[in-house]
Order: C-alpha cells, then structure tokens, then sequence
C-alpha cells in the first residue's frame, strides 16, 4: 500500500482490471488501485491514521465481505496469505464470487458469522469485522476464540446504530468498550468521521 | 500464491456457488417486482407532469380538466383540434410530433404496470392463500417486501406488520418521544380507511394477517 496526495493506493494483483469502477494509476510499471476511503470502513480507518495491519503473508478472516469492495484490496496487499471472506447474504455473494474468481487468494464462505464453528478454516493473523448487527461485539469474541492467533490483530467495526438507534452513538461505544475490555487488550480507535457516520474502528489483541 | 491456498479458493468457490443456489424461494422475485412497480409508479407520476406541462402549451384549456394519466394520453393520440378561442400556441408539426411520441412513452409505461400488478397478484396468491383472501394480493407483497422476505414477515408479531411502512414516524417517536404512528402501510386497506378509530382497525387487521400468514406458511399444503 502506497499514499499519494492524501489518497491510499493498493498494488493491483490482477493488472488491468479495477473491481469496483475505482481509478487505475501506472507509477512506472506498477500499477495500482485507488482505495476509496468513502466506501471501505478499513481504509477510512487506515487515513485516520491505524497502523495498515495486512502485510504480504497476512493470513486474515474477513467477516461482512459483502460484495467484496474493500476484500479486493485486501487481497492486493496480502498477496502470498489468504483472505477467507465470510458473507451470508445470497445477492452481495454471487459478486464475491465472482470476484475470487479472479483473485485467488480469496476464499469465499457463505455462511452465517454467529456460528464460526461452521466455517472450515485454520487460524489467522488478523481477523476483521464489518457486520451491521445487534450482537457485532459478540460474534466478534466468538470468531476471535475460535480462529484467532494467540498474538494476532482484531480489527472491529462497530455500527452504533445498529446496536441501538435511539441512543447517541458515544454512549453505545462506551457500553461497547467496557464489553471488549473483559476478552481484549484495546490497543486504538478510531471514531471514522467524516467517511462514515456513527462508526468507530477498534484495534484489539486476545488477553 | 501457493497451490494449496489456489485448491482452496476452487473449492470454495466450488461450494459457495451451490449453496447460493439453494437459497432461492419464490418470494424474492415477487420482492424484486413490488420494487419494479413503486419506481414505475414513480416515474409514470412525473412523466404525466411533464406530458400536462408539453400539453400545456397547445391547448391549456383542456388540460384544466384531465384528472387522469390515460385520459390526456387519449386526447393527445386523437389529436384534438383547438378551437380559435383558445389561448394555447399554434404548434408545429414537428413540436406536436415530441408530445406524441413521449405520450406513446407513457403509455408502454401504463403498460408495464398492469402486466407486473398481475404477476405479482398471482404469485403471491399462490404464495399466500389465505392471507390473500383477507387482501390484496399487492398489499401482501409490499407487506413481504417491506419486511424483507415472506419468512422473515411471518415471524414478525403482528404489531410490528401493524407499522410496516411507518418506521420513520416510529423512529421520531421512540427517540424524542413524539405521538407514535397508528399504521403503516395497512392504511391502504378499506377497513382501516373507513374505520374511524383508525389505530384500532389497523391492530386488528394486523392481527388476522399474522395469523393468516402463520397458516400460509406453517400449515399443510394443499
């Protein structure tokens, strides 16, 4: 990953080709995709400013791929690891696949992220979370348990309104927070302002 | 990349193409049409502005009357001739040529509408059979739509279908503590528009639906 003018740039694995009508640039005979902080919640945590935790071997779980948006530039950036990316809405599945076709690190499951036992993995680097539902905190703890590394990243998106709509976003993080602190070390966060309204992003290790 | 995480990426591929196709059910398409019909119904909306507005120019004393979408689509194909008195301009044969052939436009449009409200009044009676005595088959399928699929309607509790289509009135409501609505989009069903305690018709109407939908979609098939 490379920054250029305030703007974050992945190396492309599949020349030539951009996934979601992103912009290409050429830097020698490198090429590289534009990673539009508006539309990924990891890439709006990265320029303000968490450390990028995916490097070239990073093995990473992927929960909420969805159709794949911000997957594709993890998979540019953990081009020799694997990206095991779980969905479970049929619609944003079939682009998922697709995508992987084309990319072959990513390894597409669809399944439900509430019961990890059922996902046939090993254990990962890094695990992410991006699911807006009312129990986020707890299927986070339930994957991290089961298929994070004993000194591996979690990295969690919350969603304050979907954990509770009626009340102000900074109580439901403060609810969320003291959760985390009884399974985690909570190492930053971020608020994702002005990208995305009522988010925070969570850098977290196992205790 | 290595062989191995290559093996993987197939066969999961392999896997999630044939899981994907098991989770059809027939209530998507009826969802996907519902939502075809309210952007048609939309769009006919501001063509039929936009048709009076053309019409407006030729013969504004006509368009005083028209009250609805076919009756100006009619007028315009017969090509009514104004009368002297008239304070519409003379249009060229060319400017009547645009107005016609966007009136011909609308029309495909109107069209469109019927043959969808049929394939969904269909499929859903097929869908829900008892519930679609109680309504409109169209009701029922916003009903699913709104609620995001037939299963996930029928596990809701009938107060919840009792609001359907309300949930910005019920949003306000439970954060600043404003009047809570009494229906949503129930309020299209006679009962409750002829009803004067409209709250409480709507609750009973959401009632039976609940459990007509519990005996659609639990009971034995026919």
């Amino acid at each position: 990953m490379i920054r250029q003018r305030g703007r974050l740039y992945t190396k492309n694995l599949v020349p030539g080709q951009s996934v979601y009508d992103e912009r290409l640039m050429k830097k020698g005979k490198i090429e590289y995709r534009e990673w539009d902080a508006r539309r990924s919640k990891l890439g709006a945590g990265i320029k303000k400013g968490l450390k990028n935790p995916i490097d070239k071997n990073t093995k990473i779980l992927y929960l909420g791929a969805s159709s794949g948006t911000t997957v594709s530039h993890v998979s540019d950036m953990a081009f020799n690891g694997r990206v095991y990316a779980v969905e479970f809405a049929p619609e944003p599945m079939k682009s998922l696949v697709m995508l992987a076709k084309k990319r072959q690190n990513i390894i597409p499951i669809f399944a439900d992220a509430n019961h990890p036992e059922n996902y046939p993995i090993e254990k990962v680097d890094v695990v992410f979370q991006d699911v807006a539902q009312k129990n986020q905190v707890g299927i986070f703890e339930k994957n991290c348990k089961a298929y994070l590394k004993k000194n591996g990243t979690g990295l969690l998106v919350i969603k304050a309104r979907s954990i509770d709509v009626t009340k102000r976003p900074s109580i439901v993080f403060k609810q969320v927070e003291k959760e985390l602190k009884q399974k985690f070390r909570l190492l930053k966060s971020k608020r994702l302002e002005p990208f995305e309204k009522d988010h925070k992003i969570y850098v977290l290790k196992m205790k | 990349m290595d062989k191995e995480t290559i093996k993987l990426n197939q066969e999961a591929i392999k896997k999630a193409i044939i899981k994907v196709k098991a989770t059809y059910t027939p209530d998507k398409m009826i969802m996907q049409a519902v939502q075809a019909l309210n952007e048609l119904e939309q769009s006919i909306n501001t063509e039929y502005e936009r048709l009076r507005e053309l019409y407006w120019r030729y013969y504004p004393e006509a368009i005083e009357k028209v009250e609805r979408v076919e009756q100006l689509i009619n007028m315009i194909k017969k090509e009514v001739k104004v009368p002297k008195d008239s304070m519409g301009y003379e249009l060229s044969k060319e400017e009547m040529e645009i107005i016609k052939s966007f009136a011909i436009i609308v029309e495909q449009h109107l069209e469109g509408l019927k043959v969808l409200e049929k394939f969904i009044k269909e499929q859903t009676k097929t869908l829900t059979p008892e519930t679609s005595k109680i309504i409109n088959p169209i009701l029922t399928a916003r009903l699913i739509t709104l609620a995001g699929g037939l299963k996930s309607l029928v596990m809701k509790p009938s107060s919840t279908i009792q609001l359907l289509g309300a949930e910005k009135a019920l949003f306000r409501h439970l954060r600043s503590g404003a009047r809570p609505p009494k229906h949503g989009i129930l309020m299209f069903h006679q009962s409750v528009q002829a009803a004067k305690n409209k709250g409480k018709a709507a609750r009973q109407l959401a009632n039976k639906i609940a459990l007509s939908l519990r005996k659609d979609y639990f009971g034995d098939k026919k």
